[in-house]
């Protein structure tokens, strides 16, 4: 039985949106495995929720955010990277890959690299063991 | 009747189109290219993640914020025949050259991309271009070669696909016209030690940045493999009376640095030696370099090259003086990138002659005649890098927007 | 009214490709969803005849809605008007393009779309409807503050493009008058309040404390300037560049001028000289072709002689003027012994000592004083500098509306290559104008005060100032301000912040229905 990935991707609604949507115009669409989930900005992202995806089974998460320096709301894409940086760390230390966890900047015109980015993030995921949390929260 | 016709929809054409309309003028961009962006359109965002400010997505983020406006018009493929201008308004004849394909039916599936059979005959619309509908190049269709080829007449969903269009004339009547025809690149094949087009990984930095944009890093053109070692040659064919051009064409040090730090950002491991003559960045010197501190496989040193080789593999030989002690020293890399500036367009001279504008030496437009409602806008005037165009752009259109409104 | 949504399937039958069995199966599964009132099929959206029988369409008892359909056509979403029943706050276009599988059949999935619907309704369940205020401008002026020359030429073009504008300024101008500029000078700035369109500036005006209006602030972020001389030398004079004209007139002749590009490497200090290049050149030029010197000589890391300039720089050699590179590892040097510069050549490696009894450079600047940037309270980076919008909107424009920013700060570059003419900026100053009003958004952040244990943490990262504490020690958003980011919720360690429309629940819902399907 081939088992499915399973990713969330917290994704910004300004300038990922639009970087998405310009991908997709150019039929470059996004895998199966890949859910979306809007947020204003990442800088609205919890280091709980991160935290909370993963225990609900989730294979991976990716939060995808504007560059620094150029976030549509100035700073959040800088403290969203301070919370995934921290969070890989808590990963490592109580035995989680923290690859499972990974944080992409990417700018509105770069929708072909946003999607090379979340394929190679599915191949990596595709290469580690199954997630432990899978069925715990049911 | 439009109230301003801005001819060339560069970033300098698109900020004027942007002020012009939050202020509520009709405006028609007239474009050449089947998309309206300019050169910007081609590049890559630099940044990995930090921005550089290279500002390529600012166009485009304009555009995409206009492109609903009702009050803009979008003439791609198009360009100025004639022009009878006039104290209060101008008369203006208008030729578009076929798309073959409809912008209001075409919803942009990409369905027909995926079934042309000729590689480079549906030209598919760049992300954020405008408008968001392919074009067909009739030179390379097969419909149009051999007439036996309607697969994308078949796919398309909309039936958008209209290969009986012909070239169309308009005449159009406006009150103010803003020439903004920028710049293209320049080829650096005239540049003879630097072998460019004899040698397959001796790339431009537009070729460059399309690889980017197509790959999401560097690669070499011969073997598709990924560089290791790759040297940044600054002014070439700019600053020379040779082969090129004799002014600075003040934006590729900008961008040479900036592809440097893209570089070296998405694959750490390799090696970039960047080249320069003089450092003309924007910025403070200390600003600009601060990315390459303490990096040991990025080296920044003064002194171009004297003469570019091929070796084994493809790879190249770069001889140059070493700065300092004259010696010279020989390196050898996997790829070199020419940074090349940009020149007024051979068009731009003859635009600027039915507008009643002189140009320069090099082509530049040298003046503007506000007094009968023509006016200039971007790096059609001086060399100006993308940010610059843009804020030269809203400028001017805000002083088409006085005229407008003192005429009234 | 209940809190259900309503799912409006746009027939994209000849894009999607799905057929009819998969449609029902879709709709029997979206039919027992707990919060989806009603799945309604319609016409295609790309028919423009047909988007207009969305206006009149039976809502059903749902207040909220989804229109989903297959094109990349964004512009549609936009423009589709539904009944007034359903809040447009609380409508949601889905565009399928986004999730279709990659691969050459492009046939939308079902289980996805089904899955995605879910995840919007749960989602759309627990939303408020919310909307943008429109506030009008109270003042009809543009406040320019500054403290250099350059703030009354800014003042000078404002007034001349037909804006009311008043110039703040800390040093005396007691016999000036600006046609149509209202001057206050000797002034000292203490803080800046207020929104878009009704700012407060207050003050300090020969001690005593004083306020005015504005309805948008040209600050001119250049660069204060700061007189450093180099280092004593009693046969060595030192004229600043933007006084050499003078000194040409003054007829005085001399063995060797030196240019400096910047004088900050000489005396080490952190902060550095922004040379006008093209004054430079000019300066040089003139004390070749004047006589004025036996020796001119240009000392610079770089020659910035840029675009066209390089044709003023070949010029200026070509009239005599020498030019000399140095590496930052051998830096120049002015001679103690007598008046001499040396300094290493880069380009041919040759030790040269230049005869130099006037040394011209420009004076140093640094940008504005840390405690000036805080008392405005304006958004600025960890280095005090003023945060301009960048690539996104840019040039001149603070992350904050109605704050414009002009020199060094606004756009990061050496003034002569910025824009000197003002005329972008001008232009965005006069569109912000002309609108008259600054739009209050209605998606904002709002505090439990019961929970709020006055850190201040939300009041220091807000991007827009929009989070203050208030008198009875409780943090208090200005709504007018806040931009819907979301940076505070997630910063307050008491979790006293909730972001209308994107609750914690509400994301809660979303991730839970994106990882049903997994199990």
């Amino acid at each position: 039985m081939t088992s499915k990935l399973n990713i969330v991707a917290f994704v910004c609604e300004n300038h990922v949106l639009s970087a998405l949507k310009a991908a997709s115009t150019a039929g470059d669409h996004l895998p199966e495995s890949v859910s979306i989930v809007k947020l204003p900005c990442t800088g609205r992202l919890e280091t709980t929720q991160i935290l909370d995806t993963l225990r609900e089974g989730a294979d991976g998460v990716a939060i995808i955010g504007c560059l620094e320096e150029n976030c549509y709301h100035d700073i959040g894409s800088m403290l969203a990277r301070g919370r995934v940086d921290r969070m890989k760390e808590l990963l490592k230390d109580i035995g989680i890959e923290p690859d499972r966890v990974e944080m992409f900047n990417i700018a509105s015109v770069s929708g072909s690299l946003l999607m090379l980015r979340i394929s190679q993030f599915e191949t990596k995921l595709a290469s580690l063991p199954s997630t432990p949390f899978k069925g715990v929260m049911k | 009747m439009k109230e301003v016709v801005i001819i060339g929809g560069g970033p300098a054409g698109i900020g004027a189109a942007e002020t012009l309309l939050s202020l509520g003028k009709n405006v028609a961009i007239v474009d050449t290219a089947p998309f309206v962006g300019g050169v910007p359109l081609e590049l890559s965002c630099k940044g990995d993640i930090e921005c550089t400010m290279c500002h390529v997505c600012m166009p485009r983020d304009a555009s995409s914020r206009i492109c609903t406006s009702e009050k803009l018009e979008v003439l791609s493929n198009s360009s100025l025949k004639s022009a009878t201008l006039g104290p209060e308004t101008a008369e203006l004849e208008i030729v578009t050259s076929p798309r073959y394909v409809n912008p209001d039916k075409c919803i942009a599936c990409g369905k027909c991309m995926a079934v042309c059979p000729v590689q480079g005959a549906l030209i598919a619309p760049p992300h954020g271009a405008i408008p968001n509908a392919p074009s067909v190049d009739s030179e390379l269709c097969k419909h149009f070669k051999s007439r036996d080829c309607d697969l994308c007449i078949q796919i398309c969903p909309t039936k958008a696909f209209n290969f009986k269009e012909k070239q169309k004339a308009a005449k159009i009547q406006c009150k103010a016209i803003i020439l903004s025809t920028g710049l293209e690149p320049i080829d650096p094949s005239g540049v003879l030690h630097y072998n460019y087009g004899l040698l397959p990984n001796v790339l431009t930095s537009l070729d460059a940045e399309r690889i980017i944009v197509k790959h999401g890093e560097l690669r070499r053109p011969s073997d598709n493999q990924k560089p290791k070692k790759i040297a940044i040659v600054q002014c070439v064919g700019s600053r020379t009376t040779k082969g090129g051009v004799e002014y600075c064409s003040k934006f590729c040090c900008k961008y040479g640095l900036r592809i440097a730090r893209s570089f070296v950002e998405r694959a750490p491991d390799a090696e970039v030696d960047f080249l320069y003559m003089d450092l003309r960045t924007f910025e403070p010197r200390v600003e600009a370099l601060e990315w390459a501190a303490g990096k040991k496989n990025v080296k920044i040193s003064q002194g171009v090259p004297s003469i570019v080789q091929p070796t084994e593999k493809d790879n190249l030989l770069v001889r140059r003086t070493n700065p300092g002690d004259v010696s010279i020293e020989e390196n050898e890399y996997d790829m070199v990138v020419l940074s090349i500036g940009g020149q007024p367009r051979p068009e731009t001279k003859v635009l600027a002659a039915k507008l009643s504008l002189e140009v320069d030496s090099f082509g530049f437009v040298s003046n503007d005649n506000r007094k009968i409602g023509v006016f200039v806008a971007g790096s059609c005037k001086s060399p100006m890098d993308i940010e610059e165009s843009f804020a030269d752009g809203k400028a001017t259109g805000f002083a088409v927007i006085e005229r407008l409104e003192v005429n009234k | 009214m209940s809190k259900k949504t309503l799912v409006i399937l746009s027939d994209c039958s000849s894009c999607i490709g799905l057929g009819e069995s998969e449609l029902d199966n879709i709709l029997s599964l979206l039919k027992q969803d707990k919060n989806i009132g009603a799945i309604l099929r319609m016409k295609p959206v790309c028919d423009r005849k047909a988007r207009k029988e969305y206006k009149t369409l039976d809502v059903h008892g749902c207040d909220r809605a989804i229109i989903v359909y297959w094109c990349s056509m964004e512009q549609i979403g936009a423009s589709i008007t539904l009944p007034k029943k359903i809040h447009p706050s609380l409508v949601e276009t889905l565009n399928m393009s986004l999730c279709s599988p990659k691969g050459k059949n492009e046939r939308a999935n079902p289980e996805r779309l089904t899955r995605i619907i879910k995840e919007i309704a749960a989602r759309l369940s627990l939303a408020e409807p919310v909307k943008d205020r429109q506030i009008k401008f109270s003042s009809s002026e543009i406040s320019v503050i500054g403290s250099s020359d350059q703030a009354i030429k800014a003042a000078k073009a404002l007034a001349l493009h037909g804006i009311k504008t008043k110039l703040i300024v800390p040093q005396s101008l007691p016999n000036v008058k600006l046609e149509n500029i209202e001057i206050i000078d000797g002034a000292e700035i203490n803080g800046l309040s207020g929104i878009p369109g009704n700012f407060k500036i207050s003050y300090f005006k020969k001690g005593e404390r004083k306020e005015t209006d504005a309805a948008g602030i040209l600050l001119m972020s250049e660069r204060c300037l700061v007189d450093v001389r180099p280092p004593a030398n009693p046969r060595i004079k030192f004229v600043p560049l933007e006084q050499f004209e003078d000194h040409v007139k003054s007829g005085s002749r001399a063995k060797g001028i030196v240019f400096f590009d910047d004088l900050g490497s000489l005396t080490s200090t952190t902060d550095q000289s922004i040379p006008a290049w093209h004054i430079l050149l000019e300066s040089a030029k003139t004390a070749v072709t004047n006589k004025i010197a036996d020796s001119v000589c240009v000392v610079a890391r770089d020659v910035k002689a840029s675009g066209l300039l390089e044709l003023a720089w070949k010029e200026a050699a070509e009239a005599g003027v020498k030019f000399i590179r140095y590496e930052d590892k051998a830096r120049p040097k002015i001679e103690k012994s007598g008046p001499f510069v040396s300094v290493k050549d880069l380009v041919l490696g040759e030790s040269l000592l230049i005869p130099a009894d006037i040394i011209v450079a420009p004076i140093t600047s640094r940008p504005w004083e840390p405690s000036f940037i805080e008392k405005l309270f304006i958004p600025s980076d960890w280095n005090f500098r003023v945060r301009s919008r960048g690539p996104q909107r840019g040039l001149g424009q603070s992350t904050c509306d109605g704050i414009f920013l002009f020199g060094y700060s606004a756009f990061g570059k050496l003034t002569d290559q910025a824009y000197p003419d003002l005329g972008s900026v001008v232009s965005q100053i006069s569109s912000f104008m002309r609108q008259g009003y600054h739009v209050a958004k209605g998606a904002v952040a709002e505090i439990n005060e019961e929970k709020c244990s006055a850190c201040y943490t939300c009041v220091r990262t807000c991007p827009y100032r929009a989070a203050t504490m208030n008198a009875s020690w409780k943090a208090e958003i200005v709504s007018e301000k806040c931009a819907g980011c979301g940076s505070c919720v997630a910063v307050c360690p008491s979790k006293a912040i909730e972001l209308k429309n994107c609750t914690r629940e509400q994301i809660k819902s979303q991730i839970e229905t994106s990882l049903e399907v997994a199990i």
